[in-house]
């Protein structure tokens, strides 16, 4: 404290409040609030600082004045205080030294007469700022539920329609951010876009006020909205054609929506037409406003798209707040849309394991029915074999006997011509199963030798794998497709590619080669294994012939067979030592083949 | 009278063909195994060789090779129980190629036929 009025100020105080009080008071001078204290005839025997810059008011211009020729306030008539209550709150207005006029509430507090003074304490309040204030604040709380509830529906919504839609509905609805029009961009990288996806916004002034008055009609939800939002389905709305029309290559650095998802924060545009900057005045042009604000998405570090809205109709100014919830909204459509895309892609990753499922399923079943079928096969033929000699000897003999003069009493020669016949059809069934006669004709079409051969090799992984052999298939270019039972010549490859395996237990290379020959193709199969003499060689295709402690013995035989078949042929060259390479040469398929 | 000798190594097939060839007027002798064949070609100097393909000892293929090797002009008649033999190369070289049948008269017929083309050369 000072000398001077501050003394005279404390002594008038001292005067007034006893005590405490007193220093209470001395506190509230420093307030910003303004206030007075009045004696018993409203004469201001105290003027704060606040008082002082409300009014643009000394104290020493006011002091020992009448209260109300000061403020300027109209003629004061005071409600009659109950019984015990000492403060009455009005409404009134002040007129400050400049003449301003001033919108206030006055708090008016009756002082206690404990030595017979009495007073006044006055405590104004600045109506324009608080309602000011609590619009602000009041606008502000309404803002972030309404964030809050965009952001709940976008934590629901499953799948990038929804999300798209919520967003935009959220950044334009009257229970939203009331942007008249959003546009919503989205970068697609595998094409090295960012594209225009959707829209929200009436085409005129028109529209515009028939959608409101609609929206105004019920009082809806923002989810409410969603649901209903129906994008229109004959003719595409004007927003949406801008919003096509916003999109750009990625690498397109002069477009204004790229620089705008590349910027470090929302880029707002006040007054696109004379801003001078080229991309800027074409995108003005597009949107047909000068003002808007583009707000870029990001999830983890990466821009995923570009979010602009504008008053186009209203012509309202964007203000900081618009764009602050902007932001905001910006900030949770990143979120959704990043955990869109990770769905979507866990979704794509599932169905590619599912598929991949399916096929091991479908590869495993055909291997097992190859092995049964070729077990099959082998028992058969065994008991084919066995019983072929034999048949031969008895049909022989009874054939024999019907040319001896004892096969000509005719009850033995029936007997004869019996045992004749059913050995007959005896051996039929024999000739059938020792032939490898396929019950079924091939069913020939068109076969990409190299995938049936992936296929094969892929089916037998776990073998090449243990055994320690290294495959790979090399095509001649324009190796044609072959005509062929897919299936058969699958079950052919299989067993070269089997036998291949076998030639090489401490491991090696097989190579599948493909090339076209005249009117055909040949699939080559070269291993590096132990390789056969020319006594084994011969043999090698003889059903049951096998030098292994495994196998039917059947392998190569069922593939030549098969090649036989099919119109082809195979040949087997091999070196001791050095390997074996088996040939399967098949018809190529022609323009009249089909598709197998 | 020609000589005919059958290499087979089933017991009552060789019977059977004998007793067959021998009705039809020829001489005939017998092998149950290709060396005991390869031998008889030598000593008995056959007109004619009816064999299997499929031999104990030896593959009924190569021991027709070493047949040919001895007598190139000795005519060759394959027997076998499988009639995908027919086309392997190796089976070109025979004079006729008979699928194993009870029915033996395909065999005798292809037999005279090999016998009396080799007597118009």
């Amino acid at each position: 404290m000072g000398a001077g009025p501050h003394l005279d100020e404390h002594a008038r105080f001292e005067a007034f409040f006893p005590g405490s009080a007193a220093d209470f008071l001395r506190l509230l001078g420093s307030w910003s609030i303004p206030f007075a204290l009045l004696d018993a005839g409203d004469t201001i025997l105290f003027w704060n600082r606040g008082a002082t810059k409300f009014y643009g008011l000394v104290e020493d211009d006011v002091l020992g004045r009448p209260w109300a020729e000061v403020v300027s306030e109209p003629a004061f008539v005071p409600a009659p205080p109950a019984p015990g209550v000492r403060t009455r709150r009005y409404e009134t207005r002040h007129r400050s030294a400049a003449g301003e006029e001033l919108s206030v509430m006055v708090t008016r507090t009756e002082l206690p007469s404990g030595d017979g003074t009495e007073g006044a304490f006055v405590l104004v309040t600045d109506l324009a700022e608080a309602k000011g204030l609590e619009r602000k604040l009041g606008r502000r709380v309404a803002q972030l539920s309404i964030i809050r509830e965009i952001g709940e529906c976008l934590q629901s919504a499953m799948g990038l329609e929804r999300i798209l839609r919520t967003i935009l509905v959220g950044a334009t609805a009257s229970q939203g951010l009331r942007f008249n029009r959003a546009f919503l961009l989205l970068v697609d990288e595998r094409h090295g876009m960012l594209r225009g996806r959707d829209a929200i916004g009436p085409a005129d002034a028109e529209e515009a006020r028939r959608i409101w008055d609609r929206l105004a009609a019920g009082k809806r939800t923002l989810r409410d909205l969603v649901d209903e939002y129906e994008p229109q389905t004959d003719e595409e709305p004007k927003a949406q054609t801008i919003a096509r029309q916003l999109s750009a290559r990625l690498d397109d650095d002069t477009q204004f929506v790229i620089a705008a998802l590349r910027a470090d924060g929302t880029t707002r545009v006040v007054d696109g037409r004379g801003s001078g900057d080229p991309a800027t005045e074409r995108i003005t042009e597009t949107l047909g406003v000068d003002a808007f604000v583009a707000v870029p998405l990001r999830a983890e570090g990466r821009p995923v798209g570009l979010l602009l809205a504008d008053n186009a109709i209203t012509r309202r100014a964007i203000t900081d707040e618009d764009v602050a919830i902007l932001e905001l909204l910006g900030f949770q459509a990143a979120q959704a849309l990043q955990r869109a895309r990770l769905t979507e892609e866990l979704a794509r990753q599932v169905e590619s394991l599912e598929a991949a499922t399916r096929e091991l399923r479908r590869n495993q079943e055909r291997l097992v029915r190859s092995e049964r079928l070729s077990a099959v096969g082998e028992m058969a033929a065994r008991v084919a074999h066995e019983i072929r000699n034999p048949l031969v000897a008895i049909g022989g003999f009874a054939r024999s006997l019907l040319e001896r003069p004892e096969g000509r009493d005719p009850a033995t020669r029936e007997s004869l011509e019996i045992i004749v016949n059913e050995v007959r059809r005896l051996e039929t069934i024999v000739k059938e199963v020792l032939d490898f006669s396929v019950p079924a004709p091939p069913r020939i079409g068109s076969v990409a030798l190299k995938q049936l051969a992936s296929e094969a090799l892929e089916l037998l992984r776990w073998e090449l794998n243990e055994a320690g052999v290294a495959t790979r298939v090399e095509e001649a270019e324009g190796s044609p497709p072959a005509a062929a039972d897919p299936d058969q010549l699958f079950q052919a490859i299989i067993n070269l590619l089997r036998n291949a395996v076998h030639a090489m237990p401490q491991g090696g290379d097989l190579v599948v080669r493909l090339r076209g020959v005249p009117h055909g193709v040949e699939m080559e199969v070269a291993d590096t294994g132990v390789g056969m003499p020319p006594e084994v060689l011969s043999r090698a295709a003889e059903a049951f012939y096998t030098t292994k402690t495994h196998g039917s013995g059947l392998g190569l035989t069922i593939a030549s067979q098969i090649a036989r078949d099919h119109a082809g042929e195979l040949r087997i060259e091999s070196r001791v030592g050095e390997g074996t390479t088996v040939t399967l040469r098949l018809p190529a398929a022609t323009e009249a083949t089909t598709d197998a | 009278m020609p000589k005919i000798l059958i290499i087979e190594d089933e017991k009552n097939l060789r019977v059977l063909y004998k007793q067959d060839f021998e009705r039809d007027g020829f001489e005939v002798v017998t092998a149950a195994s290709a060396p005991e064949g390869l031998e008889l070609v030598g000593r008995e100097k056959p007109d004619l060789v009816v064999m299997d393909i499929r031999l104990p000892g030896m593959d009924g293929l190569e021991a027709m090779s070493r047949v040919l090797d001895r007598d190139p002009k000795l005519p060759v008649v394959l027997n076998s129980a499988y009639s995908s033999y027919k086309d392997s190369f190796m089976s070109w070289s025979a004079d006729a190629y008979v699928v194993k049948s009870s029915d033996t008269g395909e065999l005798r017929r292809r037999v005279r036929e090999v016998l009396a083309a080799r007597a118009e050369r």
